[in-house]
């Protein structure tokens, strides 16, 4: 339990500026990740204690979600995943971006909880979360998961750090070709596609995005899906259907031409440091019409790579599973 | 009730009393007709009676099934009067509706808060510490360290931490902010020592020693052995030996309540809220650690929420704000958050253990043989005789030769978790059951209706005061359809893209909820003929408040609603130990009982003084009406039960003397002899495996238990409820760990160590009990809360291996363990 300034902003500008000049300054939202950890008091090096809250929410129109047939889908990063849940637009045209925004945590949380808090929380690695670990993503010097338990962390791209994505909602941005646009420290704006947003331990292991302190999530535009979309998203988790984080959680979206493959994205969180792109697998089913051997064949080759560690090569038959079952979903 | 059942139908009834969204409210009530706590709640409003179960138990006697024991005991009494009549708890709606007031709600003016400093490391010396930077931070009253503590075998502060967590210091201050930014000011350094996590390394002769004053990490010399006939022998009779290695986690109690104290000294008296299964046991450890006497501790509970055996005797929280409170003079309080509780409150401890068991091809078992081993924290000494209790006692084997070594090692306190030993010895015994019968091809039930012993306690060579395993079994297989639904050992491949069900089932015996002293108790009978029973004994949320009423009133003869209990409390009635073995019932009601009696043949002395009677005998109290037995229509030998009490004698010499005033009785109850008491039951469930996730759904459960007698159904129906629950989270979630390199817990916290909701409760759940009137207990009652939580984990095993084909011999089953196993497989 801590004291902490709190400022109520209502402009994405004045938001940027107010972070940009306090490094101990970290933007609210929904709170409920930021605050768990300011109350469990995670700190280090690279983790600076959070003494000053700029609070989003109160900007007007952050949380607008708008759907053009034309232009596709623009939801303000201040949305609540409660109302990406149930809003008509997102079920009827990217029913895997609601069934994601549904599958996150609990209903009470996603009834605070923002889809750019949702995109933007930092791991739920336990080494991470806990006090008595200083890790290397919190400036410390080692990675205990290495060595240590570590049957919920990543079997694809780790290296340094070896945390899994937690997000529900990014591998199905990711997956229906969503961009971000940021509002910048410097005042200004740009639009940044969420293939090149989420950023691994080598890139810099304190972050896992390219926001810098000051830039702001402000939007998540969706393009208009193609004719022929078929989409899926399947999850994973220990805990039933209710409040769980993925075991590993897949967004797969597939355009169907002339009863072939034309064009598809299969996206993994829970299996990498960053949502896991499973390109190897895209290009395996690519001009070929769907069957359970084709989606198997493209499941193994996708997780060739993988490399686990002592407590969870179960992840990778998970994760072959999820992409069997996901193909055959979006194809259907 | 059990607190985990509460707090999940809670969750439902909350939503039905604030919220006004009509498809809230309709998919409420649909979750809670799904998942059978409707009609618990109908129940509970005493809108139903459990007809069905009144009618199956009927039918089951009809059949001559049940009860098995039928002697002329005078305590017998009539069904229908309030023994064995469906009630509702008293404290349930209260609880329910947020209006009970538990110990944890406890603030006196002028309070302060505790927070302490913990060692990071699993085992160090201190080697300097320095207060005065906290002492002087503004708003903290006192700080001490393990300088200032009273010697103990686990002193309440340190100065050699041997777990992780383990308090060195703590701070009273105006708030709880402040006494933690204190606790970051103490200047601590510590000499890290060498530690051992795993019970089979620290027994190793080179192995680190847990304390640097052990001389060895044995927690108990000798340790546990038991044998009988001739094990080497009976494997050389064998036709077939099969073999298992199983492993179980530490798993904390996670009671809704905190655990919590608030201490405040009135000159030479402590008084100390807490909520507490044994207010006595925390008393009389607070004096013995303090050097004062027994009486000038005082310990009080409010409603406590749950214990599971974690609240029991005293903890290092009491010792700690008693010293706070004494160096300030001010009521000091502490709420452990749920990360203090993880760190640093008891676990169960996890069992390593290998067991094989000889069978001839008809069925026959011919020997047992195992070696388990657990860790009992730094400071604990777990007793291993229960890891062995359903294995030894369950089935008829002739040769047997088990042994079970405990010994310390540098993790989390151990204590008693709802059927310590058995649970993890249930789900031990149960798969080599299967694993017989599996490699018997015959059917499990049939292989455990052909092998238990229902007759004799084979260990302590003594009859069983009632045994009901067999009517369990065979009620339970009827209410699952066992005989359609066994479908036989599947041994093809199995279908991996989908998911697949299976079935399973288990028996099992347990020692907790037979009787223990001290039973002992005081009732009084009021002027008015009203009734109010002294104990210190604990009520939990178990509903044992409305359990002693019920005894007290059939006992005496007045109805419930004039009965009142004053318990929970040192000063409310004499230590009648605490509410753990599943005493409440069986052994606290034992002692309600008997005071209870004592009382009405006091009372009953008056009526016979006034009507000119020489004895008792003839007279019957009944329903708050006094009457003679050989006459009862009479009018001149009728009296209320007000005018009874009224007419009080005490009796000096042989003469009776009039003399107003309440009347007290009493009962101290030796031991039962000559019987081995135990409680039995039975599970069968189905379940749901994703071999592509591991993901496990329950999709049924059905449990049948010996209860002896049911005294309140409802009460019994909502334990049961609990205990399956719990079991399942046992199974398939729940498990603290470690980081092994440096001896940290990494998941104390309810994010990382996973406990089910309520959706995770099976669509179907049956609940039946088989009464064979126990002969030594209360109305013929035997105790239920710990048994309820054992058949879940061994089933849900069982019904894994029908589904997929592979036994997950690690508990909890985590879909990561299940995944393993089938990649193994193929």
């Amino acid at each position: 339990m801590r004291t902490v300034k709190y400022t109520k902003t209502t402009s994405w500008k004045q938001a940027s500026a107010a972070l940009a000049k306090d490094p101990k300054a970290l933007a609210i939202a929904g709170g409920s990740d930021l605050l768990g950890m300011i109350k469990e008091g995670l700190e280090g090096k690279g983790l600076p204690r959070y003494e000053n809250l700029i609070d989003i929410r109160t900007i007007a129109g952050s949380d607008a979600i708008t759907f053009k047939a034309s232009d596709g889908l623009t939801i303000g990063a201040l949305a609540t995943l409660s109302s990406l849940e149930n809003s008509d637009d997102v079920k009827k045209n990217y029913p895997a971006l609601a069934r994601a925004a549904g599958a996150a945590a609990s209903p009470n949380i996603r009834n605070s909880g923002t889809l750019g808090g949702n995109i933007n929380q930092r791991p739920r690695c336990w080494y991470y979360r806990n006090t008595e670990f200083d890790c290397y993503k919190k400036g410390g010097e080692f990675c205990f998961a290495v060595t240590g338990s570590n049957a919920y962390h990543a079997i694809l791209n780790g290296e340094l750090c070896y945390i899994v994505h937690p997000s529900d909602t990014a591998p199905a941005l990711i997956a229906l070709g969503a961009s971000a646009v940021i509002s910048m420290a410097d005042g200004g704006e740009k639009t940044v596609p969420f293939d090149s947003y989420f950023t691994g331990p080598r890139v810099d292991v304190l972050r896992e995005n390219i926001l810098k302190q000051g830039d702001l999530l402000k939007e998540v535009r969706i393009p208009a899906p193609k004719a022929g979309t078929g989409m899926s998203f399947l999850k994973a988790q220990r805990r039933g259907e209710t409040y769980d984080f993925a075991l590993a959680n897949i967004a797969t979206v597939i355009v169907k031409k002339d009863g072939k493959v034309d064009d598809s994205r299969i996206v993994l969180s829970g299996v990498a440091p960053t949502p896991y792109r499973a390109t190897v697998a895209e290009e395996a089913i690519k001009g070929q019409a769907i069957t359970a051997q084709v989606a198997q064949a493209a499941a193994d080759k996708a997780l060739l790579q993988a490399r686990p560690m002592t407590d969870n090569a179960y992840k990778v038959g998970l994760a072959k599973s999820l992409i069997v079952r996901s193909i055959l979903e979006a194809w259907a | 009730m059990a607190e985990k059942t509460n707090a999940a139908s809670f969750n439902y009834v909350q939503g039905d009393l604030v919220s006004t969204d009509p498809l809230l409210l309709e998919r409420d009530a649909h979750s809670r007709e799904r998942t059978g706590v409707a009609q618990i709640e109908r129940v509970m409003r005493g809108e139903e009676t459990p007809a069905d179960v009144v009618a199956d138990r009927t039918a089951l006697r009809r059949r001559g099934v049940n009860p098995t024991v039928q002697p002329d005991l005078s305590l017998r009494v009539a069904p229908g009067s309030v023994v064995g009549k469906p009630t509702i708890d008293g404290r349930a709606r209260d609880k329910i509706t947020g209006r009970a007031q538990y110990s944890v709600d406890t603030y006196l003016p002028g309070m302060l808060w505790t927070k302490v400093l913990r060692s990071p490391m699993p085992h160090a010396k201190v080697s300097s510490i320095d207060t005065t930077k906290a002492e002087a931070y503004p708003g903290v009253k006192a700080v001490i360290t393990y300088k200032d503590v009273p010697k103990a075998t686990r002193a309440a502060l340190s100065a050699e931490p041997a777990f992780a967590g383990e308090p060195i210091a703590a701070v009273a201050a105006e708030t709880a902010a402040i006494a933690e930014e204190a606790v970051a000011l103490i200047d601590v350094k510590y000499e890290p020592l060498p530690f051992v996590l795993d019970p089979r390394e620290a027994l190793k002769a080179a192995a680190a020693k847990v304390r640097t004053t052990l001389a060895a990490n044995a927690a108990r010399s000798p340790q546990f052995t038991y044998t009988r006939g001739d094990a080497a022998k009976g494997f050389a009779e064998a036709e077939v030996t099969v073999e298992v290695q199983v492993e179980t986690s530490f798993e904390q109690h996670v009671a809704m309540e905190p655990h919590n104290a608030v201490a405040v000294w009135d000159r030479d008296l402590l008084t100390i809220y807490t909520g507490t299964q044994w207010a006595h046991g925390t008393a009389n450890g607070v004096a013995a650690e303090l050097g004062i006497p027994q009486s000038s501790v005082r310990v009080l509970a409010k409603d406590t929420g749950g214990g599971w055996g974690d609240k029991t005797g005293r903890h290092p929280y009491h010792i700690i704000t008693a010293l706070l409170a004494k160096k300030t003079g001010r009521p000091v309080r502490w709420e452990l958050n749920r990360k203090d509780i993880f760190l640093d409150a008891g676990h169960n401890y996890p069992l390593f253990a290998t067991a094989k068991l000889g069978v001839k091809k008809d069925g026959t078992i011919t020997a047992l043989e195992g070696t388990s081993y657990v860790p009992s924290g730094a400071y604990g000494a777990r007793a291993n005789s229960d890891d062995w209790e359903s294995a030894t006692r369950t089935y008829k084997i002739p040769n047997v030769k088990v042994g079970g070594f405990s010994a310390y090692t540098n993790t989390v306190d151990t204590s008693a978790l709802r059927s310590v030993g058995e649970a993890s010895g249930t789900f031990l015994t149960e798969n080599l059951m299967n694993r017989a019968a599996e490699a018997l091809n015959m059917d499990p039930l049939e292989f455990r209706l052909k092998n238990i012993e229902t007759a004799v306690d084979q260990v302590a060579n003594l009859p069983y005061s009632s045994n009901g395993l067999r009517e369990s079994l065979e009620r339970g297989a009827e209410l699952f359809g066992w005989k359609s639904r066994w479908k036989g050992w599947q041994k093809g491949p199995v279908d991996l893209t989908k998911p697949q069900r299976g079935v399973g089932m288990v028996a099992f015996t347990c020692n907790k909820g037979a009787n223990s002293p001290p039973m002992t108790a005081i009732v009084q009978i009021q002027g008015d003929g009203s009734v109010v029973v002294n104990t210190g004994a604990a009520d939990i949320g178990g509903g044992q408040r409305t359990v002693w009423s019920m005894i007290a009133a059939e006992a005496i003869g007045v109805a419930l609603d004039t009965v009142k209990i004053n318990a929970m409390d040192t000063q409310a009635g004499p230590d009648a130990l605490g509410i753990f073995g599943s005493r409440g019932t069986k052994s606290v009601g034992t002692g309600v009982l008997y005071a209870a009696l004592n009382a009405r043949e006091k009372l009953l002395q008056g009526v016979a003084f006034k009507w000119k009677l020489s004895n008792t005998s003839d007279i019957e109290l009944k329903e708050g009406k006094v009457f003679r037995k050989s006459d009862p229509a009479n009018t001149a030998f009728q009296m209320t039960v007000a005018e009874a009490a009224a007419a009080g004698v005490v009796i000096i010499d042989d003469v009776p003397r009039p003399a107003a005033g309440t009347i007290v009785g009493e009962a101290r109850v030796p031991a039962f002899s000559g019987y081995s008491q135990k409680t039995f039951g039975a599970g069968f469930y189905e379940i749901e495996v994703d071999p592509a996730t591991g993901f496990v759904r329950v999709l049924e459960a059905v449990q049948v238990h010996d209860v002896g007698r049911a005294i309140n159904p409802t009460g019994l129906v909502n334990q049961i409820h609990g205990g399956i629950m719990h079991g399942i989270n046992k199974a398939l979630t729940e498990e603290l760990l470690y980081d092994p390199p440096t001896g940290i817990v990494v998941n104390p916290n309810l994010d990382d160590y996973k406990l089910h909701m309520i959706d995770a409760l099976p669509a179907k759940i049956q609940v039946d009990w088989v009464e064979p009137y126990d002969l030594i207990g209360p109305f013929g009652a035997k105790g239920i809360g710990e048994p309820a939580l054992l058949p879940p984990s061994p089933s849900i095993h069982a019904a894994i291996r029908d589904a997929v084909g592979v036994y997950v011999n690690q508990q909890p089953m985590t879909p990561a363990r299940i995944l393993n196993a089938l990649a193994k497989k193929a």
